[in-house]
């Protein structure tokens, strides 16, 4: 098929690229440094509790911009430099690059989160006591599709963009918007309906990483984060919970995808009606 | 079935027009070559054929098919050394064809396309390490790939030396030998000259010629000049004669001991040197050279020269 070869010619690429092992090399070790400082060694803390303060920096930031960084260029400067006249005088669509390039930037996405996160979660596992694998895994799973969605929504600016600079500028703003725009709603005194809410990257970052633990127990229509409010008040009044499924918490298998397909879908329109 | 086919394809960015009203017809198994100046509008016509920008108006199928609806299975059947390409830095020159053989879905040696183009001791090195005709004989080769239909040359010879040119033409006689059509752009006639069946010449985004060399040479003037030497060739002589029927133009050359005439193949020369002389100049020596390629190609695509005869 066609986009796998053009995923695995971007593979290739990108495991030549320094910019790549630098910025694995950097969060690994800012990690790793960060889990240190937040683990006392006493063996008392939870997993969650410890891996939460480390990680949850490593989710503000590490991710995203590994996301972007490894993604808002990719289509934008074959252009610029012309490999593009290249692959695109083979037999590909210009649909077909941007599928292979999603995929084989997600792959160094994955192994970026892998080879970031892993020593680190590593080193928590072995000082905190009671810390299960799956705990650890449901992480990693997280992580990685949170980093996933980050090269979609990059992807689908390098395809939208008409230069590299425009790519470096709207990636930046993009990072900003999508990370605070609950929190300015906020400030500015508006009320945003649960279902708004659950559009926030990292409530879906939340909502993935208790997701697996819910389907384990066979609860499909345990709710959203955003109900945990609802939830606790139900808890102590010991009524059942119960919310439409547009709030239940797999509902974010459905909001991955908009934020994978949305992005990509607008790049895709743009770039395909374009001239090189 | 024409390979490619062309009808009034027209393409403007914003005010500037690059192709205007283009119409041409390539047959299967022909060498065309598509020659005009630097910005004349031979890439944008080309990247129209690949489906990288889209016509203003007009259509262009290849294989009879729609290059903007079909351009996949038309790209399985050519092989494309495209304009303002840029190599994959950090891929080696088999990691780049490696791609193209994955994407054509063909199955060959890659040392023997290597070796073809003169770069298999290469073949491991980064191509970003390349020099600019190693770049070229690489995507070239990429090119050759799958035994293309049609192979789509954009400047082929650029960034060779004359031995490197000579070498790419010999693969294009060769592929064409085997049945491939090609569709050669160049801004150089020399280029094209010793491979092309037919060329067309292109000039602020029109056509302004479409023959064989010699078909091209018999249009313009007769392809002869008369080289007169003497002296006393003043403006009143270079009038005279210009005003001659049969003389598509007049140039004083080496410091005005000399006059350069188009004629053309009708022209009495006689005529021509009593004339000079009746105007009061001395004829000392005369001489005719068959017009120049350079000169030939000039004569389309500048406004100097008799390409209106």
């Amino acid at each position: 098929m066609s986009w796998t070869a053009i995923a695995k010619k971007d593979l290739q690429d990108s495991i030549r690229s320094r910019t790549l092992w630098a910025t694995i090399g950097i969060f690994l070790g800012l990690i790793l440094l960060l889990s240190w400082l937040f683990t006392d060694g006493s063996g008392e803390e939870t997993f969650i509790a410890a891996a939460g303060f480390t990680f949850l920096i490593g989710v503000l930031f590490f991710v995203p911009m590994a996301g972007l960084l490894l993604s808002v260029k990719s289509i934008i400067r074959e252009r610029n430099s012309g490999t593009i006249n290249l692959l695109l005088s083979l037999p590909h669509t210009r649909g077909e690059m941007i599928l292979g390039k999603f995929v084989g930037r997600s792959i160094v996405m994955v192994v970026t989160v892998l080879a970031g996160f892993l020593p680190a979660l590593l080193y928590i596992f072995v000082q905190v006591n009671g810390t299960d694998v799956i705990q650890l895994l449901t992480f990693l799973f997280a992580l990685s599709v949170f980093g996933i969605m980050w090269i979609g929504i990059g992807i689908g600016l390098s395809a939208l963009v008409n230069s590299e600079t425009q790519a470096t500028i709207t990636g930046v703003v993009m990072f900003a918007v999508l990370i605070l725009w609950p929190l300015i709603f906020e400030q500015a005194g508006i009320d945003l309906p649960s279902f708004a809410q659950r559009f926030w990257l990292l409530v879906i970052f939340a909502d993935l990483f208790f997701l697996p633990g819910r389907i384990a127990d066979g609860d499909f229509t345990f709710p959203s984060v955003v109900e945990f409010d609802e939830v606790l008040l139900e808890e102590v009044n010991d009524v059942a919970i119960s919310v439409g499924p547009h709030l239940q918490m797999w509902f974010v298998v459905v909001l991955v995808a908009f934020w994978i397909l949305l992005p990509i879908g607008v790049g895709y329109y743009r770039f395909s009606s374009t001239d090189l | 079935m024409s390979v490619i086919e062309t009808q009034g394809l027209t393409k403007r960015y914003g005010a500037v027009t690059a192709v205007e009203n283009l119409s041409i017809r390539i047959e299967e198994g022909e060498i065309f070559g598509f020659l005009g100046p630097n910005g004349a509008g031979k890439s944008t016509t080309i990247n129209m054929l690949l489906d990288f920008a889209k016509p203003t108006s007009g259509s262009a199928r290849v294989f009879g098919m729609d290059c903007q609806e079909n351009g996949k299975q038309i790209r399985r059947r050519i092989g494309v050394l495209p304009e303002g390409y840029d190599v994959y830095e950090r891929l080696t020159g088999r990691q780049h064809l490696e791609f193209v053989l994955e994407s054509k879905e063909a199955n060959e040696d890659i040392h023997a396309l290597l070796d073809r183009v003169g770069i298999a001791g290469d073949a491991d090195r980064k191509a970003g390490d390349y020099s600019k005709g190693m770049k070229q004989r690489l995507v070239l080769a990429m090119a050759l790939v799958g035994d293309p239909d049609l192979l789509i040359l954009d400047e082929p010879t650029t960034g060779l030396d004359p031995n490197g040119a000579r070498e790419v033409r010999r693969i294009i006689q060769e592929e064409n030998d085997r049945g491939t059509t090609v569709f050669f752009s160049s801004h150089i006639l020399e280029q094209v000259e010793a491979v092309c069946d037919r060329v067309g010449i292109l000039r602020d985004g029109e056509l302004v010629a479409d023959d064989s060399i010699e078909g091209l040479r018999a249009n313009v003037g007769g392809g002869e000049t008369l080289v007169v030497e003497g002296e006393g060739f003043t403006e009143e002589v270079v009038r005279n004669v210009e005003a001659m029927d049969g003389v598509a133009g007049v140039q004083v050359r080496g410091g005005g001991s000399e006059l350069a005439i188009n004629v053309g193949q009708d022209v009495n020369k006689s005529e021509v040197l009593g004339l000079i002389e009746d105007a009061g100049a001395t004829v000392a020596d005369f001489s005719t050279e068959e017009a120049s390629l350079e000169e030939l190609f000039a004569s389309y695509t500048t406004d100097y020269g008799g390409a209106e005869a």
